[in-house]
């Protein structure tokens, strides 16, 4: 099979030789360029933990026909950037009708549609507050995708890309019949991306997608369409570190994620220790109705299923594994002097010479995982379990795990119907309408995937079993204590989070001559609840069974007017309010231990407004915007372990209030009839705008360590992504049916998401007015300014033959090779507030040049 | 048809390069060299008094005879074989559990002392030690404290009979700032040597047990103190009667709490005395006939405004269903009517003004002595304490005197029982 693949592309190849004179004119090839580099797995994607995923919406905003939108997905993405300063949440995205965003979180996660760009490329897109027509809406992008046979261009595309980025090669296949004369229609889309190893030292992706969608048109008034797709992928992730690994091995993309491991052959193989493993196929059943000619109806039943998967290293009575734990670095050695500057002493000037000469030499038994001991330390660790089950004289004698690779599972069980149609009531007025049903379910558990040469490990909690002397404590499974755990075997945590969501919406529009306008409301419930899997032995009461059901009620209504001054020029107003139920990802102190509430869990508050000004002129289309939204009373919950109560906390924050307000503007310029100049500006003022009140729990008991902690946030920068940006950017467009272009692109105002607990009153408890350092614990960290300089070129040719078309494009991201560009990190939750650089900031770098190599033929 | 073809190709390709999922080979075992095998009492003879590394190729053979698990441990167990036993610091906490069976490398590994006490530094169970066996439990060495031997039974897991705990009410270590207690133990024949107990021990918090009996755990040295560790709070077991019951502090042992001041000490079996006011030491609890407690703010002529508690230790009632306080007094003269309280969260050590929630009883006493103008101690009446069963209760009586009156309060034979 592989073998005919690989023929296939071969003839291609003898196609482009044989065929360069007779070049042609390619009318779509302008369009084509932008999507060449999607997608853009840049530093987004993987180098922050698991939330940041979804930030990366690139894939989206590159393929808009808006003059801002376009370039700043296409140049902006790579230094994380985000419209407008929203996180995903705020996007709705429909794929062939169904709505893809995740209940638990709001988040639309690209990758798990990664690699059928084909059916993805250009999906009816719009930006801020808009008519859309599947659902309400929202503050952020719209966004939805086709995938009916009848919608999609005709024939067969074939590409092959070369890349350096997360993969190094990408083949994909497409082929769409359209509809033949008897209504039938067959669209098939398949992909492969793969690497041994990605950009950054012990990554690799190995990626597979397809799509398979059928459409029948019945008659002129009903047409029904199957489809399905997924995107199975596996791969080895990034980690972002402290400045100080980077400045000592000299490598602005340090990844402690990986280490060595001796092959039977004697060879050393690299592992990475934190894979992602997903798979999600989503089927749709949908129905076009069209009643009258001023009546049409679409409805869709669909099904979500599959898993996603990470891994992870854990441990039990052993060192931490992580080369980058803060006391195998040697600053440890002269951190734990505890002394902020001055006299700072090395206690042990052996180890800390030791320690440090393994880090300069980038040695990998300092630098990274040591698989070798790992196995080692679980070969040699025999040992007697008893009273398995709860049973005395139940024992069990073998190697107990150490270390293990740990899966953490969650699988979506989704299912839902939703209908939207549209009612022309005169010639001026249209009326929007649909409803939604959602049924969620995830399944949440820990798996054993590799015991590391042991044979088993203990379902029990170690630090319990030092905190408490009652052993039933220490269990994660009361009903099953003591359970020997193997491979395959589900442990430590398992509990299933319901979400069901119904929503109803409505937008009346009216357009006459120079105004264009629309009226648009919603309603939606939204329930949620817990159902534990385990009675965990610290919270026997409140962990097994279904929790109690919250229901929130919720609505919104939004505006838009637009009036024509002439046909060039276009002002347009737009305003949303609305409230969203809180997500149930931020709603429960520890799902993975019981299922007790956030305090004061409530709706969400948005609301939004902008005013745009474009121009259409034959040689220059601009706008211009100014936004301004407040996103109030949001929810923020975390676990980390706490220097000062010297324990793994539940953190949780309410009251979060953020403004967004800003400036966009884009440009582009026909200079002459082949050169055009382009531009896109964004200056941003992202801000946290109230004081939230943190509740702080221990994780492992019921007991709340504080209550009602005021945290002094208000004005704080929201971190994570640039809040100005530019790009300039000139493309010549050749007659000769090539194209180059070029594009300069400046980010500024970048800041490190602030830590909360160390904007608190207690946090600087033990200093004085005075004291010269407060600044140290409260100043927010601000990145430098970075650019970066992309340079894209490309080729087509016309075979007049057969009518197809071969296409050979390029893109360089970061031609100058700028690696010391921080686009991100965080502030280390825990902290030590009388020495703030025992646990600094944790930093992510933009990759540096990277190229996009692809061939395409189209027939 | 063609195209179906291809469909089947790109489908398959998807699917070979989605199932070259990664796959390691376990690696190779590091085998630990046996060298020649040195018994752990001829290894310690070989400690010359100072820091050296162990140049030979050594192994020790042993069984482990403490575990970090409960937290009184940290990074260091013990092992001992027919010859002697040692303490081994380890590089890394975990890995070693009670009763396993063990050889261990020494090649390299450096030989100190604490205290005299001999020990291994930075030993690397992943490493350096490989196990034989699980579960081979050493009976521990049956001696008394007088019996151990300083050099050669350093390190040994050894069990005392016939001890008890001299600082009753306390708990054995400071659980709260997790700072290590030292609590003496001794023998009836007054030889005594000290528990040291961490506080990060999840028993750190229990009240020591008031009775007699055994303990099993680790004798160590610092110099030519005896010390001794417990290394699981189920192998202490302190039930019976203490050396000189009825005669001292303690009555017998059904009793929670026993105070007769026959031994005419006021503090005796843990209790306390705090006292404020105005004349130094004047209107404090004090011995009356060297058999019954007293206080009076009475001296010259003059009373003298003062609070002055009488505290008892923390006594454990959580075995209770029917507990209650039984004791004698007797007042005389003008003055306020002394106070008694209870205590389920006290501290066992501070101002009972400043620390712990007190709930007043006062009221609930049966039977206050009056003021009938004779000196006969009356009994209390029983005053019923099943609403106070908790593992660690106090009580307290408070003698209050002003600068216009003041009277005296004698209170003795202080019960607690069922």
């Amino acid at each position: 099979m592989i073998v005919n693949y690989i023929n296939s592309l071969i003839f291609c190849a003898l196609i482009l030789i044989s065929a360069t004179t007779s070049a042609q004119t390619d009318s779509i090839f302008v369009k084509d360029t932008l999507d060449n580099i999607i997608p853009v797995f840049t530093t987004t994607v993987d180098l922050l933990e698991n939330e940041q995923q979804s930030q990366d919406i690139s894939g989206l905003l590159q393929s808009s026909r808006d003059v801002y939108v376009n370039q700043a997905g296409f140049n902006f993405s790579a230094a994380r950037y985000r419209l407008r300063g929203y996180s995903s949440e705020n996007t709705r995205l429909f794929f062939n009708g169904i709505p893809v965003n995740d209940p638990e979180n709001g988040w639309t996660i690209w990758s798990y549609w990664g690699g059928l760009n084909d059916v993805t490329r250009y999906p009816e897109n719009s930006f801020g507050i808009s008519n859309s027509a599947a659902n309400f809406g929202s503050i952020g992008a719209y966004s939805y995708i086709s995938a009916l046979p009848s919608v999609k261009n005709t024939g067969t595309r074939v590409s092959y890309a070369a890349t350096n980025r997360s993969y190094r090669n990408r083949a994909m296949y497409t082929y769409n019949s359209g509809l033949n004369n008897k209504g039938w229609g067959f669209l098939i889309s398949g992909s492969s991306r793969w690497s041994d190893e990605g950009y950054v030292p012990g990554t690799y992706y190995s990626a597979g997608s397809y799509l398979l969608s059928i459409e029948k048109k019945i008659n002129n008034k009903h047409t029904v369409n199957l489809m399905g797709f997924g995107a199975p992928t596996v791969q080895g992730r990034q980690g972002i570190a402290v400045q100080e690994t980077y400045e000592l091995t000299g490598e602005n993309f340090y990844n402690p994620y990986w280490g060595y491991q001796t092959q039977n052959d004697g060879t050393q193989k690299k592992r990475n220790a934190r894979s992602r493993n997903n798979h999600k196929p989503y089927i749709t059943l949908g129905h076009y109705w069209n009643i009258s000619e001023k009546l049409n109806i679409q409805s869709n039943f669909y099904a979500i299923t599959g898993r996603t998967a990470n891994t992870n290293l854990n441990w039990f009575n052993a060192n931490d594994p992580r080369p980058d734990y803060y006391k195998y670095l040697p600053s440890y050695f002269i951190n734990n002097q505890g002394t902020l500057d001055g006299s700072q002493i090395i206690e042990n000037q052996q180890e800390y010479n030791k320690v440090l000469e393994g880090w300069q030499t980038n040695d990998p038994n300092t630098t990274q995982l040591n698989w070798d001991l790992l196995y080692n330390a679980n070969y040699n660790n025999l040992y007697t379990q008893n009273n398995i089950g709860g049973e005395e004289g139940n024992s069990y004698t073998a190697k107990r795990s150490k270390y293990i690779v740990e899966e953490y599972r969650l699988d979506p069980r989704h299912y839902g119907f939703n209908s939207f149609g549209k009612l022309t009531v005169n010639e001026n007025s249209d009326l929007n309408f649909g409803l939604s049903i959602s049924n969620y379910k995830s399944k949440n558990f820990r798996l054993m995937n590799d015991l590391l040469g042991g044979d088993y490990w203990v379902d029990i909690d170690q630090f319990a079993l030092r905190d408490f002397d009652d052993p039933n404590q220490a269990q994660n499974d009361l009903q099953n204590p003591n359970k020997i755990i193997k491979v395959g075997d589900i442990f430590g945590y398992n509990y299933d989070i319901h979400v069901n969501k119904n929503e109803i919406f409505s937008t009346y529009s009216f357009n006459k001559n120079r105004v264009e306008s629309f009226f648009g409301i919603n309603f939606s419930t939204t329930t949620f609840w817990r159902e534990g899997k385990m009675q965990n032995g610290r919270f026997p009461d409140n962990s097994l069974g279904k929790s109690e059901k919250q229901t929130f009620l919720n609505y919104g209504a939004k505006f838009g007017f637009l009036y024509k001054i002439t046909g060039r020029h276009l002002l347009s107003i737009n305003g949303m309010y609305k409230t969203e139920a809180p997500y149930v990802r931020n709603a429960y102190v520890s799902p993975r231990t019981r299922d007790q509430l956030v305090p004061n869990l409530s709706s969400t508050e948005i609301i939004s407004g902008d005013i745009n000004y474009n121009v259409r002129l034959p040689f220059l289309k601009a706008r211009l915007t100014g936004f301004f939204t407040q996103i109030n009373n949001q929810t923020w919950a975390r676990s980390f372990y706490h220097d000062e109560y010297r324990t793994f906390v539940n953190y949780m924050m309410t009251n979060v209030d953020q403004t967004f307000m800003g400036i966009e503007f884009g440009f582009e310029s026909n200079i002459t009839s082949t050169l055009q100049f382009t531009g896109a500006f964004t200056v941003g003022d992202y801000l946290y705008k109230s004081r939230p009140v943190a509740t702080i729990t221990r994780d492992n008991s019921q007991e709340v360590i504080a209550l009602d902690k005021v945290i002094y946030l208000k004005n704080f920068k929201i971190g994570g992504m640039p809040q100005q940006a530019s790009s300039l950017g000139l493309k010549y467009n050749s007659p000769k049916y090539w194209y180059a272009g070029i594009n300069f692109n400046y980010f500024t105002d970048i800041y490190l998401s602030p830590n909360p607990d160390r904007r608190t009153a207690e946090a600087l408890a033990g200093y004085g007015e005075e004291y010269p350092y407060v600044n140290e614990i409260i100043d927010q960290t601000k990145l430098k300014n970075g650019n970066a300089m992309n340079l894209f070129i490309g080729k087509s040719w016309k075979f007049y033959k057969n009518n197809s078309y071969l296409r050979l494009g390029l893109n360089v991201n970061n031609l100058l090779d700028n690696t010391k560009f921080k686009t991100g990190g965080f502030e280390q939750l825990r902290y030590d507030a009388s020495n703030i650089q025992r646990f600094p900031n944790k930093y992510g770098y933009m990759y540096g040049r990277t190229y996009f190599l692809m061939l395409s033929y189209l027939y | 048809m063609k195209n179906f073809t291809q469909t089947l190709i790109i489908f398959s390709a998807v699917y070979l390069f989605y199932s070259c999922n990664k796959t390691y080979d376990n690696p190779p075992v590091n085998e630990v060299p046996i060298g020649n095998v040195i018994s752990i009492g001829d290894l310690k003879d070989e400690y010359p008094g100072n820091a050296i590394t162990i140049d030979s190729n050594y192994t020790i053979f042993g069984n482990i005879t403490s575990e970090e698990t409960n937290g009184n441990f940290y990074k260091e167990v013990f092992i001992q074989d027919i010859s002697g036993a040692i303490k081994l610091k380890l590089k890394a906490s975990g890995g070693l559990y009670i009763g396993d069976s063990v050889r261990i490398n020494v090649q390299g590994l450096t030989m100190s002392d604490y205290g005299e006490l001999i020990q291994l530094d930075n030993v690397d169970v992943d490493q350096q030690v490989v196990k034989i066996a699980t579960e081979k439990f050493i009976t521990p060495y049956e001696a008394t404290i007088s019996q151990l031997s300083l050099s050669e039974d350093q390190s040994r897991l050894v069990k005392l009979n016939n001890v008890e705990f001299s600082e009753l009410g306390m708990t054995y270590a400071d659980a709260v700032n997790l700072s290590t207690g030292s609590r003496t133990l001794s023998d009836c024949n007054g030889n005594i040597m000290s528990v040291r107990t961490s506080g990060y021990a999840n028993f750190a918090d229990d009240t020591l047990p008031s009775g007699n009996g055994s303990i099993t755990g680790i004798f160590t040295i610092y110099n030519s103190e005896k010390q001794f560790v417990i290394r699981d709070i189920n192998e202490v077991t302190m039930d019976s009667s203490r050396c000189n019951a009825g005669g001292g502090g303690s009555g017998g042992g059904g009793d929670y709490l026993y105070k007769d001041f026959d031994d005419g000490s006021l503090t005796s079996g843990g209790w306390k005395t705090f006292w404020s006011g105005t004349n130094p030491n004047i209107g404090e609890w004090e011995m009356l006939f060297g058999t019954i407690a007293k206080a009076s703010n009475y001296s010259n002529s003059t009373n003298y405004a003062c609070e002055s508690w009488l505290v008892s230790p923390n006594f454990d009632l959580s075995s209770a269903t029917n507990p209650y306080l039984i004791f004698d007094n007797v007042t005389r003269y003008n003055g306020a009517q002394l106070e008694l309280y209870i205590s389920s969260n006290y501290d066992g050590v501070s101002n009972p003004d400043i620390q712990g929630t007190w709930f007043n009883l006062t009221s609930y006493v049966p039977n206050w002595d009056t003021d009938n103008f004779d000196w006969d101690l009356v009994s209390s009446g029983n005053t019923d304490l099943t609403g106070f069963i908790s593992p660690s209760v106090a009580i307290a009586y408070k003698y209050i005197g002003s600068n216009s009156d003041g009277a005296t309060w004698e209170v003795d034979n202080i019960i607690v029982t069922e």
